[in-house]
């Protein structure tokens, strides 16, 4: 169908828009799809200007105030404060950037790497493919978690060695991925007619097949978004992962858990944060699948 | 048949050499001094040698690598630099608690999952379908550590229910290992009170591992069942004036269950590794615990070990996953 | 030395009453249940040095004296008593008679000299504590029940070492003695003469110890056994205190500590003891090498705020922790004083600050991850940047090694090992510890001597006035931010009695003299 799609770019506009328009009514109907739209683009919003609009920018820095440590949720201090007297509040929402800012990196690599791989594999077959897909297998076998764990804790303490360790396990299950959009689209005639005509390799996966397989990849890119973001919270929560006073938000949330029960605002709102992230990125990931295929059941 | 499992069991060579030769690789890159931490802080560098040349860490990689292999092979797994013990002995303490825990989180997600599935997915679109949806989305995106620090905190620190973590309350005495669950153990020693201390210990933690596999589970079951009911067949049934029960039960029921299976069973690779948050939170002693504390102190051998057994059971999961789908349904041929 | 089921219920009373819920159990019994952070991975006292094989050391084995109370003094244990030759190079120690290990032989010198010579050939634990004051012929055994020793120097604190150096059953070592000295053998069971012995254990979770049947040592406490509870997090030692599952519990944070304060059944121990947090500065190389950088970090430093976030804890004025011997009240420290914080600054090579200083805390240590932020946030007025790093204990160790690897500043947290103040000063400023943990990188000569003359000096005056001179020089170098003079925060059912705070070793408590009520 995608295939169909980029044969007709010469068409009139008025099909472009009326498909559009369709997508568009697809993703306002699916459920919550709204709602969850304006919670990523408030959080978009918090990763782009949270410091500007943080009651308490010095916070996010590293400030700290020990006078008025443990508050309590108040006018001044919506979320309460911490064990250094910060402001809860403007670490959630400096807290933001960091988290969506790694998560998105995460994803593009994790998805660039498997994409050019699984492309490979798929495109060439036979040795290539093998060694590809043998290691990918590996990888997966392999619980992302632990391996994430082992080379975070080998990197040492940083958002950058934190990233690197998601990458490396990021990738594979996007290899497999292209590797079974390729498989199918290579024999395709288009793709056929292509080769025929003499193009090189490099230029058929390039121009021709990857921008085919992109819808899937899109879909797929934007709900694993939440995943990212789940992973590296989770890896900061056991204490691999971001250097203070970066207020990534799992590490608020493993900071905070020495004072539950009874200072339970500065674990609460971190979680929240995570949990709300997570959950739109899903909703609006599944709501864009739905409105780019038609035909795919929901979920 | 015979001929295919010899296979796939002939395959799992090759795919743990991998594994280990992975693992093996990066573990060794870890800066720091493991060596130099285990021999404690005021040894004098003759002493870090000579614990060096114990575990034969002074030799060059690949005879390392080579000695592991021959040692996985044999039963020695190598063993622990701080507490020197051998890895596969700290594994069997461990895993069976490890186990016991996903089993029973996996459990509760099939029995919870599957019937909500099919239930959502007997009106699709229609208003209980959008609230279990929604609500499966919302378990997905619950970070697992989040969940147990909340339950933790709701109902062992607060409402005192639950203990705060733990496997069995160690001043009673634990029934006689037979199998290593706690819950079975204790029916075979038929002794209730210890079966009912064993399942408080294990509610939370459950909960907290079930959450998102059963989400996925559900939607799994939905869009099965949704499939299967839009089926010739099922129409036809329902055209010769089957009751939607006798429907969903003789014929839906079996084709999405096969489904679900082979997902349950990639759960329980994905579980095994889920628990390491789980069980720090509630200081659960299992493999995941042990490998988060041997993570910290860059204690390698059981790093490997758990990495190892957690693969291997993966494959043997999958495999039996596989031969499974094949009985419940007859057109899949192994080759 | 693992017991199956049935002989623990012939042995203890206290367990025969099989699964009744816990609380329960440990209230109608004398179970003491002690909830620590720390596991125990063997009970060999002479491999260790840590909290819980020191633990081991005052519970399971016997030392020649034992050290007790608050200041602490010594006391009898093994030896009932003991005579010092004028020059301090003979100690004669008489042996309790009566004194047996848990197998029933007697305790007998050969037992004392077996055991130096076991800790001095493995090397391990507290071995250093002797190293270079007990020589290989250093311990004559006249007798079954009196042990000479000959010290290859003067040593003023030698009494106070005994404590920590503990006697294990030769015989039985021996006959499991294998190709490690019977390391293996004392990974999975005990060799002393305690008034416990080890009766069962969960590797990394729960270590069950019993009172020795017809034990030897008099006096005592009730306690029919101890469950040694491997708890570690601090609200779950909270809680398990508050609500009666545990009798002990020694590492509250600072938020427990005051949550369980007043309430019933609880009572709360808070005391300074001989622990110390200090910000060790590198003086060899990087910014920090310059003196002056040195004084103007140690004048901007928000000592207020640490005070805020420590709670109970004091703060260090110097080297020394309030209340050991030698401790001078009136020495003067750094406190917070912009002024001449940018004073001392602009005598630096770098006046206009601009430069980055690296610090590294231990990653489990939430006070020392909040005093890193604190001096940040105070760094922030000189214009110099703190890159704070969580760094884990395996690889501090390693960093320090060498003044190159070394952070600028290392968080170190520095326990005593024997009361009195040439533990603190030559473990953390002479300058052969350099390159270990406990003194990276701090060399000063005049400070080497004085804290060799004051180990050899017998004089009880003389040697204050050395320490205070030690003291003032140590200050006056500024190597170190001086941060907490640590109190124990711990909490303890109402219904114990018979507990004394001792500030060395104090995590490490003796259950020996503790009842049930």
């Amino acid at each position: 169908m995608s295939a169909k799609l980029y044969a007709v770019t010469s068409a009139p506009n008025s099909i472009w828009r009326q498909n559009f328009k369709r997508a568009l009514y697809r993703f306002r109907t699916a459920p919550l799809a709204v709602p969850a739209l304006i919670v990523v683009m408030l959080l978009l919003f918090a990763a782009a200007f949270g410091p500007l609009v943080a009651p308490f920018e010095n916070d996010i820095y590293g400030a700290v105030d020990t006078g008025s440590r443990f508050m309590a949720p108040s006018l001044e201090h919506w979320f309460g404060t911490n064990d250094l007297g910060q402001d809860v509040l403007s670490l959630v929402l400096g807290g933001a950037r960091i988290t969506l800012v790694a998560a998105f990196i995460v994803v593009c690599m994790g998805a660039l790497i498997g994409t050019l791989l699984g492309a490979c594999a798929g495109y060439f077959g036979g040795f290539i493919d093998s060694i590809i897909m043998r290691s990918t297998d590996l990888m997966l076998i392999l619980p992302s978690l632990i391996l994430a764990m082992v080379i975070g804790a080998a990197l040492g303490a940083g958002l950058n060695n934190l990233i690197l360790a998601l990458v490396v396990s990021w990738w594979p299950s996007y290899c497999r991925l292209v590797r079974g959009e390729v498989l199918s689209k290579k024999e395709e005639l288009y793709i056929v007619a292509t080769r025929a005509l003499g193009a090189r390799d490099s230029r058929i996966i390039l121009k021709h097949i990857l921008p085919n397989v992109s819808q899937v990849l899109i879909v797929r890119m934007s709900m694993d978004i939440g995943n990212a973001i789940l992973m590296i919270a989770a890896l900061s929560f056991i204490g691999i992962g971001v250097k203070p006073p970066t207020p990534e938000w799992g590490l608020l949330l493993s900071l905070a858990r020495t004072n539950l029960p009874d200072v339970w605002w500065t674990a609460a709102f971190p979680g929240i944060a995570i949990f709300l992230a997570v959950f739109s990125f899903s909703i609006v990931g599944d709501a864009l699948r739905s409105a780019l295929d038609p035909k795919s059941t929901r979920f | 048949m015979l001929i295919y499992i010899l296979k796939r069991i002939i395959m799992i060579i090759p795919v743990l050499i991998g594994l280990s030769l992975l693992l093996f690789v990066i573990s060794r890159l870890l800066p720091g001094d493991p060596v130099g931490l285990a021999a404690g802080p005021r040894a004098t560098l003759e002493q870090i040698e000579a614990l060096r040349v114990e575990f034969g860490l002074d030799k060059s990689l690949p005879v390392q690598y080579f000695n592991y292999i021959a040692g996985l092979l044999s039963g020695d797994w190598g063993a622990s630099l701080i507490t020197r013990r051998p890895v596969l002995d700290d594994l069997r303490i461990y895993l069976p608690a490890t186990l016991e825990l996903v089993v029973f989180s996996m459990t509760l997600s099939v029995i919870i999952g599957v019937p909500l599935g099919i239930l959502s997915a007997v009106r699709p679109g229609g208003r209980l379908d959008v609230v279990v949806r929604i609500a499966s989305l919302a378990s997905l995106s619950m970070p697992r550590f989040f969940l147990g620090l909340m339950l933790q905190l709701f109902f062992a620190m607060l409402l005192a229910w639950f203990p705060l973590g733990g496997r069995f309350p160690f001043i009673v005495f634990p029934p006689p290992n037979v199998t290593g669950f706690m819950t079975i153990d204790s029916l075979v020693a038929g002794d209730i009170q210890a079966f009912g201390l064993s399942l408080k210990h294990l509610a939370l933690p459950s909960i907290a591992m079930a959450l998102s596999p059963m989400a996925t589970i559900l939607q799994l079951t939905r869009a099965s069942t949704i499939e299967t009911l839009n089926q010739d067949y099922v129409k036809t049934a329902r055209a010769m004036g089957l009751s939607q029960r006798l429907i969903l039960f003789k014929y839906v029921l079996k084709n999405s269950l096969s489904a679900t299976l082979t997902m349950t069973a990639l759960f329980v690779g994905w579980a095994l590794s889920g628990t390491v948050l789980v069980e720090t939170i509630f200081d659960w002693p299992g493999i995941g615990l042990y490998a988060t504390h041997s993570v910290i102190s860059q204690d390698f051998m059981p790093i490997l070990g758990v990495s190892i057994v957690i693969g291997l059971i993966f494959i043997i999961i999958n495999l039996i996953a596989d031969l499974l789908y094949g009985m419940l349904n007859p057109k899949v041929q192994y080759k | 030395m693992k017991l199956n089921r049935r002989n623990v219920l012939l042995g203890s009373t206290a367990l025969a009453l099989g699964s009744m819920i816990a609380p329960a159990f440990a209230q109608n019994n004398q179970v003491f249940v002690l909830a620590s952070v720390n596991d125990m991975v063997h009970f060999d006292p002479h491999i260790g040095s840590d909290i819980q094989t020191t633990f081991l050391m005052r519970n399971v084995y016997d030392a020649l004296v034992s050290v007790e109370s608050n200041p602490p003094v010594i006391k009898p244990r093994l030896a009932t008593e003991w005579t010092t030759s004028d020059d301090g190079l003979t100690y004669t120690f008489k042996l309790d008679a009566s004194a047996k290990f848990h197998d029933g032989t007697p305790v007998t010198s050969a037992d004392v000299k077996y055991s130096f010579e076991r800790l001095a050939r493995i090397g391990r634990g507290n071995s250093w504590m002797v190293a270079g004051i007990v020589g290989p012929d250093g311990i004559d055994t006249p007798d079954d029940h009196t042990v000479v020793f000959t010290l290859m120097t003067p040593f003023a604190a030698f009494i106070q070492l005994l404590p920590w150096l503990v006697v294990v059953n030769s015989a039985l070592v021996e006959a499991n003695i294998g190709d490690d000295d019977g390391q293996t053998f004392l990974r999975a069971g005990v060799a002393g003469s305690g008034p416990f012995e080890l009766a069962r254990f969960e590797p990394g979770s729960q270590f069950l110890f019993q009172r020795v049947a017809d034990d030897w040592h008099k006096g005592g406490g009730n306690l029919s056994a101890i469950v040694y509870k491997v708890t570690r997090e601090s609200a779950t030692q909270r809680l398990m205190i508050e609500r009666g599952e545990a009798h002990f519990a020694t590492n509250l944070g600072l938020t427990d500590v005051k949550a369980i304060d007043g309430k019933p059944g609880v009572d709360l121990v808070i005391e300074r003891d001989f622990t110390t947090f200090l910000m060790r500065m590198n003086p060899k190389h990087g910014p920090l090498a310059d003196v002056n950088m040195r004084k103007a970090l140690s004048y901007a430093l928000d000592y207020d705020a640490m005070k805020d976030v420590g709670g109970y804890h004091g703060m260090l004025s110097g080297p020394l922790p309030e209340g050991i011997f030698g401790f001078n009240p009136d020495q003067e420290v750094y406190r917070k004083d912009m002024a001449k914080a940018r004073e001392h600054l602009a005598m630096s090579s770098n006046p206009e600050g601009g430069v980055t200083i690296v610090m590294t805390y231990t990653d489990t240590s939430e006070l020392q991850r909040q005093c890193a932020l604190i001096l940040a946030d105070s760094l922030r007025e000189l214009n110099i940047e703190l890159d704070i790093r969580p760094t884990r204990w395996a690889d501090l160790v390693e960093m320090v090694k060498t003044p190159e690897t070394s952070p600028d500043i290392a968080s170190i947290n520095q326990g005593a090992s024997y009361a009195d103040p040439d533990n603190m000063s030559y473990a953390a400023y002479h300058s052969s510890r350099n390159g270990q943990w406990q003194n990276p990188n701090y060399e000063n000569l005049a400070v080497d001597n004085l804290i060799q003359e004051g180990r050899a000096q017998l004089d009880t005056d003389t040697r204050l006035a050395i320490y205070s001179e030690f003291q003032r020089l140590v200050v006056e170098d500024a190597p170190d931010l001086f941060g907490f003079n640590y109190s124990q925060m711990f909490a303890m059912r109402d219904n114990v009695s018979g507990y004394e705070f001792c500030p060395v070793g104090s995590a490490s408590i003796d259950c020996f003299p503790l009842s049930i009520n």
